[in-house]
C-alpha cells in the first residue's frame, strides 16, 4: 500500500468515527437524560475514574485475566488442532467432542465451573479457557489440514530432527493461522471474562460493570466499556499487528 | 568380510515396489532394479515421464519405505543429499538460513557452497524473491552443504528455458570437478544425459527394469560437440533395440 492511500484510509475513518461520535452526542442532547450521557461526559468520567478512583486497578485485573486465558487456550487448542489436523483417526474420534464443546453456551462452562470448583480465580480462568479452546482448535486444525506435503518430504529426506521440524518447516506454515485465533480469541476472551467477573469475582471490569448497573450510573457504565475497549485495540495495533509484518516479512 | 573399498561403494537393490491404487489393485512399478555407484561416480537414470523414476529417488532417500530390498549407502559422508524437481526451499528463511538448517552452522563452508554455485550476493534473499534458476541453485547448494554420501537430482533443470539450462549444467559440471560428490541424477533429456553422465542406466518397461547401461569414457569437462553427438547417437540405438 502506498503512503497516499494509508493517509486517505486513516482520514476516511478518522472522519467516520467522528460522524458516529457526532450522532452519539446529538442524540444525548435531544434526549436530555443522565441515562444517555454525552461523549464528552463518558471520557471525562473516564479520565477521572483513571486519575482518582479505581479504573486501572480493575482494568489491570481483567487484562491478567484475559491474558491468562488467552495463553491457555491458545496452547492447549493449537495442540489438540494440529494433533486432529495431522491424524485421520483422532480426527474422526475427537470431531464430535470439539462440535460439542464449541456449542455449550459460555454461561453454562461459567456457572457449572463455580459450582464444581467453587467462586475462585482458578474457576474462572478455567471456564473462559473452556470456551476459547474449541475455537482455536478448528482454525489450527484447518492449518495443519494445508501443511505442504513438500516440504514435509524435504524435511525428511534431510533428516530434520523433531525440533527443527516443527519450528522451522510446520509452525511458519501455521503462523497465518495462528494470527487468525489470535485476534478473533482476543475479540472473544475479553467479552467472556466480563461475563465471569460479574458472575463471581470481586474485582475487574466486569465486576465494576455490574455495581454501576445497580446504580444505574450509565455513565460510569460506558467509562469502564470504553476504557477497555481502548486497551484492546492498542494491544491489537501495537502487539498483534507488528507480529503478523514480523513473521510475513518473507512474503512479497 | 568387506574388502577395500567396498565400502565406497553404494548399492541399492529394489527387489519389488508395487503402488496400490485407489480401487485396490497393486500396480507393480519397479522390479529388480540394482544400482551399483562408485564413489564419485556420476550416474543418470534416463527413462521416460512417469517410468519410475522419482519413486526410485524416493526410495532411497527414505520417504517411502513401503518396499522389498535395500539400500547401502557405505560409510562415507552424510546421508542424502536431495534436489527436488522443485526446489523445496523454506519461503521463510533467507538462502543462508535454509542451507544452515539442514547441516551444520559453518559459515565458511555455507559461503563456499553459495559462492559455487553463483549466489554469493543472495545469502540474506528469501526464496520468492529469486528466478527460478537461482532458486534451483540454491538447492543445489543445500543438498551439497551437509557433504552427502550421495547426491540425488530429480530432473533439476526442466521447465527453464533453454539458455538457463545450459548455464546452470555447466555450472554442475564445474562443481562436479570440484566437489566430486557420487551422483544419481534422473532426467528424460538424452541431451542432458550424455553431457553430465559417467554411465547411464535406461530405465523401461512397466514394472520398470533397468534395460540398457552405457559408460562414457571422455571425461565431462572435455566432451565436445563431435563427442556429445556421438553419445547421444550410441544412446539413441540403444533405445531403439
Amino acid at each position: 500500500m502506498t503512503d497516499t492511500s494509508t493517509l486517505t484510509r486513516l482520514a476516511l475513518q478518522g472522519g467516520s468515527i467522528v460522524i458516529l461520535l457526532g450522532l452519539w452526542a446529538m442524540g444525548a442532547m435531544v434526549a436530555d437524560s443522565t441515562l444517555l450521557p454525552t461523549p464528552l461526559e463518558v471520557f471525562t468520567g473516564m479520565a477521572k475514574e483513571a486519575n482518582q478512583g479505581e479504573l486501572l486497578h480493575h482494568l489491570g485485573v481483567t487484562l491478567m485475566r484475559v491474558g491468562a486465558a488467552f495463553f491457555i487456550s491458545f496452547i492447549i487448542g493449537t495442540a489438540i488442532g494440529i494433533t486432529m489436523g495431522r491424524s485421520k483417526l483422532l480426527n474422526t474420534v475427537f470431531d464430535p467432542w470439539l462440535v460439542l464443546f464449541l456449542n455449550i453456551p459460555a454461561l453454562v462452562t461459567i456457572i457449572l465451573a463455580y459450582v464444581w470448583f467453587g467462586l475462585i480465580e482458578a474457576a474462572a480462568i478455567f471456564a473462559v479457557s473452556l470456551n476459547k479452546i474449541p475455537n482455536v482448535a478448528i482454525t489450527m486444525r484447518e492449518g495443519a489440514r494445508t501443511l505442504d506435503k513438500d516440504l514435509m518430504e524435504m524435511a525428511a529426506s534431510f533428516r530434520l530432527d523433531r525440533k527443527k521440524t516443527l519450528t522451522k518447516v510446520i509452525l511458519p506454515q501455521l503462523y497465518p493461522y495462528m494470527a487468525a485465533s489470535a485476534r478473533s480469541g482476543l475479540a472473544l476472551i475479553w467479552k467472556i471474562v466480563l461475563v465471569v467477573e460479574l458472575l463471581g469475582r470481586s474485582n475487574g471490569i466486569g465486576f465494576q460493570l455490574h455495581l454501576y448497573f445497580q446504580l444505574f450510573d450509565v455513565t460510569m457504565i460506558l467509562a469502564y466499556a470504553f476504557a477497555f475497549i481502548i486497551v484492546i485495540q492498542t494491544i491489537e495495533l501495537m502487539v498483534l499487528q507488528p507480529v503478523e509484518r514480523h513473521v510475513n516479512r518473507w512474503r512479497r | 568380510m568387506l574388502t577395500a573399498g567396498e565400502d565406497r561403494k553404494i548399492i541399492i537393490r529394489i527387489e519389488n515396489k508395487t503402488f496400490t491404487q485407489p480401487g485396490g489393485k497393486t500396480v507393480p512399478v519397479l522390479q529388480n532394479v540394482e544400482l551399483n555407484i562408485l564413489e564419485g561416480e556420476v550416474v543418470v537414470v534416463f527413462g521416460s515421464s512417469g517410468c519410475g523414476k522419482t519413486t526410485l529417488l524416493n526410495l532411497i532417500a527414505g520417504l517411502d519405505v513401503d518396499f522389498q530390498g535395500s539400500i547401502e549407502l557405505g560409510t562415507q559422508g552424510n546421508g542424502i543429499g536431495y534436489v527436488f524437481q522443485e526446489p523445496r526451499l523454506l519461503p521463510w528463511l533467507t538462502v543462508e538460513d535454509n542451507l544452515r538448517l539442514v547441516g551444520e552452522n559453518n559459515e565458511e563452508a555455507i559461503s563456499s557452497v553459495l559462492e559455487a554455485v553463483g549466489l554469493a550476493d543472495s545469502h540474506q534473499t528469501y526464496p520468492n524473491r529469486l528466478s527460478l534458476g537461482m532458486a534451483r541453485r540454491a538447492a543445489l547448494a543445500r543438498a551439497l552443504a551437509i557433504n552427502p554420501a550421495l547426491l540425488i537430482m530429480d530432473e533439476p533443470f526442466v521447465s527453464l528455458d533453454e539458455n538457463t539450462a545450459v548455464r546452470l549444467r555447466n555450472l554442475l559440471t564445474e562443481i562436479l570437478e570440484l566437489h566430486k560428490p557420487t551422483v544419481l541424477f534422473v532426467t528424460h533429456d538424452l541431451k542432458e544425459a550424455v553431457t553430465l553422465a559417467d554411465r547411464v542406466l535406461f530405465l523401461k518397461g512397466s514394472p520398470a527394469q533397468v534395460a540398457e547401461e552405457l559408460k562414457f569414457d571422455t571425461p565431462r569437462i572435455v566432451r565436445g560437440p563431435e563427442v556429445l553427438a556421438d553419445y547421444e547417437e550410441r544412446a539413441r540405438t540403444l533405445l531403439n533395440r
